[in-house]
């Protein structure tokens, strides 16, 4: 490499309006691919959706990286390929034979599927495929809801990308129900927000409950009813989409709630949700509980040196802001991009921490950051951890969905952890594909 | 239905091929397609890809690009990438997304070698091929753009090149290292090994060598062109096992063992008082050369080898099957004709216990991807007969 990796400092970010995802990444650079965990595809997402499964249809390269994630999911059960040649594409036939593939699927899978989600690929907006068309007549040949999600990254910069368009093709499977009860949707998290957070014992106290989740329901039924819920709380903007629909047509209005790790801006974050719900939430006590724990365990970490990266739970900027709070020397952060929800985060760092410097996880020179030395205490993320080698990294995946109060407890005990921890980097990563999946289908023999 | 799988993964396609034989040598590698194609081979077919300087990029494709035809958007991005990063040379592997708009690749290189002064040339893989092809078009090109020789044929050096046995060729742990000791006894050395280690500028003496051994299918195209082009002469296979591996050495020296040798091993193999029958199901020069070790080693004579990848008609025996795709395999598995099957494990899955086959895994990267924690065997030379020594022991006493 000629010179230094690529980097902005903080300063030198944009935090004006205009596109809800500001690249960092200039235009004029190839893309690098760092090694990564395994992360949440659209079609991962899509299973969270009961009594479900997918068909890909397309040429192989499309469609590894989601069945080996699947496959050590133990998804695989729930994921089929349809490998489609060159001549498939060009002579049309291929819609007749994703048509036959869904005869032979449903004809396997016992009990039968409510839900087959059928995955396009950027191939099909280049040959203009009507998957909708497709959807229709498999779900009335079949008498199930046939939806189609997108695997599109060819729109990823754009403003609807892949998985906004498949958060919103899953939530559509929604009708209307005027009967309202006193529930409130989580939205947008990968998995429901977790049992040890204070939120479900303060929605409860006010009498707002059930609170629901895709991936707790167990039915497609149950599924549909998270149109009953009166609210729907946004917490990761992948399915913003998703609840201006849900408004508009279900009637659920909704707030966006990122997730934080500060404990002012969950403060803050509390008392808009006050409003929302017009309700007073009386979570004083967490507060203390997280402020308590907080300085029971700063000298530990007091002058660590901490690098974020964007695929934690929350968001990056915000987090870096969160641990410059808690005494830590945030020095980097590996970011493509600044979300929206994230900017006030910024400007915030830009006053207080001038010193740090953003990298991008793709830019061309980041091939050969790793063997540069860069070194921290403690990496936030994985592709943090990547980047500098050395450092315990705290994954923050978004395989766990800490919230509110106790998720800043969670944090910190996250962190300690993760110094105590001998597991190299690689083998955390790797570890990190493996998950206990849903219970199987099971196939007729 | 052919070509629906509802239990294997695709496999590795030819683009991730075609990456891991250019992987190591000093290159720009550059696939063209929108950032989504390379990573199931960063994340799970590239064991060496994990704190690697590894200079392989996506050209970040978007709408905008296929939609307007505009080239020179990728071309300022390989400009700018010469600029930061050093490089031998640029290679643009092709993805769907071009294929479908038309890109001419050939045109494509030759303003990007006139743009930035350094050798450049294309691999058009699509996408739609498995790892193999890949694998030997990138191959191929290398051979084509960079191994010279200069005036009259090279003097032959006693050097060998290795050309294939990639890491997603179901590659057996430390073959570098146990090859060059093997090879090295027969009184040669290795020239280079495509391309494990080896630099581009070591590949582009490979003229020089006396022989070449190509150790899976996708090297045979470019072994072909440069006994074609230089005259060199190539033998396939791998030394595994023990009278496998002098065979090999022999015919490296130019010399070819009894063939009517017996076994080492006096123990038969046999269920049910007929002969064990075995089916190998892999890439076809190391399925081959298991074959071989099996033979003369251990004399199982009943062994198939079956391949979704390529196989040379040349290298086929009669009772050797093409697989086409999943259902295929499910076939051939369903007629419980075998007593042993060799494979990648996730083929075990087809397997009904009740049926008393015994298994043995073989991983291949291809296929099921890799596992830092795994530990693939190492089968070359005596270590191949030792592992299929306490196996086969195991099974049947």
């Amino acid at each position: 490499m000629k010179g230094e990796p690529f980097c902005v400092s903080i300063g030198e970010l944009s935090t004006a309006k205009g596109h809800w995802q500001k690249k960092i990444m200039p235009v004029d650079a190839l893309h690098y691919m760092p090694p990564h965990g395994g992360g949440w595809g659209v079609v991962r997402m899509a299973l969270q959706t009961p009594e479900s499964v997918v068909l890909m249809a397309a040429p192989p390269v499309c469609a590894r990286i989601t069945a080996l994630r699947e496959l050590r999911l133990e998804y695989m059960n729930r994921f089929f390929f349809l490998n489609l040649g060159e001549s498939d594409f060009i002579d049309g036939t291929y819609p007749e034979k994703i048509m036959k593939a869904v005869d032979e699927i449903l004809s396997l899978l016992v009990p039968v599927p409510k839900v087959l989600f059928l995955c396009e690929t950027c191939i099909d907006d280049i040959l203009g495929s009507d998957y909708e068309y497709l959807c229709r007549k498999i779900g009335k040949i079949h008498g199930i809801t046939v939806k189609s999600i997108h695997l599109k990254p060819t729109s990823a910069d754009g403003k609807q990308p892949s998985g906004l368009i498949s958060q919103l093709s899953m939530y559509s499977i929604l009708e209307p129900d005027e009967e309202k009860d006193a529930g409130i949707n989580i939205i947008g998290s990968m998995v429901p927000i977790d049992n040890e957070s204070e939120f479900h014992t303060v929605m409860n106290r006010v009498g707002i409950k059930p609170v629901r989740h895709i991936s707790s329901c167990e039915s497609i039924e149950e599924f549909k009813r998270m149109s009953k819920s009166r609210y729907n709380l946004l917490l990761r903007p992948v399915a913003r989409l998703a609840v201006q629909t849900m408004e508009e047509q279900l009637g659920i209005p909704f707030l966006h709630m990122p997730v934080s790790y500060g404990i002012k801006t969950i403060d803050q974050s509390y008392r808009v949700l006050e409003d929302f719900l017009g309700e007073s939430l009386r979570v004083k006590d967490y507060r203390t509980e997280a402020k308590d724990f907080i300085a029971s365990c700063c000298d530990k970490f007091r002058g660590f040196t901490a690098a974020v990266g964007a695929s934690v739970n929350a968001g990056a900027f915000e987090l870096a802001r969160a641990l410059t709070e808690y005494g830590l020397n945030v020095r980097y952060v590996f970011a493509n991009a600044v979300i929206d929800f994230d900017t006030e985060h910024v400007e915030w760092l830009k006053q207080f921490v001038p010193d740090l410097k953003v990298y991008t996880n793709s830019h061309t020179t980041m091939a050969e950051f790793y063997n540069l030395g860069i070194n921290v205490d403690l990496a936030f993320g994985f592709e943090a951890g990547y980047f500098c080698s050395g450092a315990k990294t705290v994954p923050l995946s978004a395989d766990t969905q800490p919230f509110g109060y106790r998720g800043i407890i969670k944090l910190l005990n996250d962190m300690s952890n993760a110094v105590d921890s001998q597991e190299l980097h690689r083998e955390v990563m790797y570890k990190s594909l493996y998950k206990p999946g849903r219970p199987e289908y099971a196939r007729s023999v | 239905m052919q070509g629906l799988y509802k239990h294997l993964p695709p496999f590795s396609s030819d683009i991730a091929g075609a990456c891991s034989a250019l992987f190591g040598l000093g290159g720009i590698v550059v696939v063209h397609e929108p950032a989504c194609c390379t990573s199931s081979y960063t994340m799970f077919d590239e064991p060496r890809y994990y704190g690697s300087s590894s200079t392989l990029y996506s050209s970040e494709l978007r709408e905008i690009h296929i939609s307007t035809g505009d080239d020179e958007t990728i071309l300022r991005r390989i400009e700018a990438a010469v600029h930061r990063m050093d490089c031998s040379f640029i290679a643009i592997v092709g993805s769907p997304i071009p294929m479908f708009a038309g890109t001419d690749y050939n045109a494509l290189i030759r303003l990007v070698e006139k743009r930035t002064g350094i050798p450049s040339f294309a691999v058009d893989a699509g996408g739609f091929d498995w790892y193999d092809l890949g694998v030997s078009k990138a191959f191929l090109a290398l051979a084509k753009r960079f191994v010279r020789s200069t005036g009259p044929l090279p003097k032959k050096e006693p050097a060998v090149n290795i050309i294939g046995a990639t890491p997603l060729d179901a590659m057996v742990a430390h073959s570098e290292d146990s090859l060059r000791t093997l090879i090295g006894e027969s009184g040669y050395t290795i020239l280079s090994f495509w391309t494990q280690g080896s630099s581009i500028q070591e590949i582009a003496q490979s003229a020089k060598a006396s022989i070449n051994v190509v150790g899976s299918s996708s090297g045979i195209q470019t072994a072909e062109y440069l006994k074609n082009t230089f005259g060199t002469p190539y033998i396939l296979g791998l030394p595994i096992g023990r009278l496998s591996s002098v065979r090999f050495l022999k015919k490296l020296k130019a010399a070819m063992i009894n063939s009517e040798d017996g076994p080492i091993c006096n123990i038969s193999y046999t269920k049910n008082g007929s002969q064990a029958a075995v089916l190998i199901i892999g890439e076809q020069v190391l399925s081959n050369s298991i074959r071989d070790c099996l033979r003369m080693d251990f004399g199982i004579r009943d062994i198939t080898v079956a391949s979704f990848f390529s196989m040379e008609n040349t290298n086929l025996e009669n009772q050797d099957i093409q697989l086409d795709d999943e259902d295929s395999l499910a076939k051939l598995l369903d007629k419980c004709r075998f007593d042993v099957i060799m494979g990648d494990r996730i083929f075990s899955n087809f397997l009904n216990p009740s049926n008393g086959i015994h298994f043995i895994s073989i991983p291949q990267i291809a296929v099921s991807g890799f596992l830092p924690s795994e530990e693939n065997p190492n089968l070359l030379g005596e270590r191949g007969f030792s592992y299929f020594n306490e196996i086969l022991h195991y099974f049947y006493h």
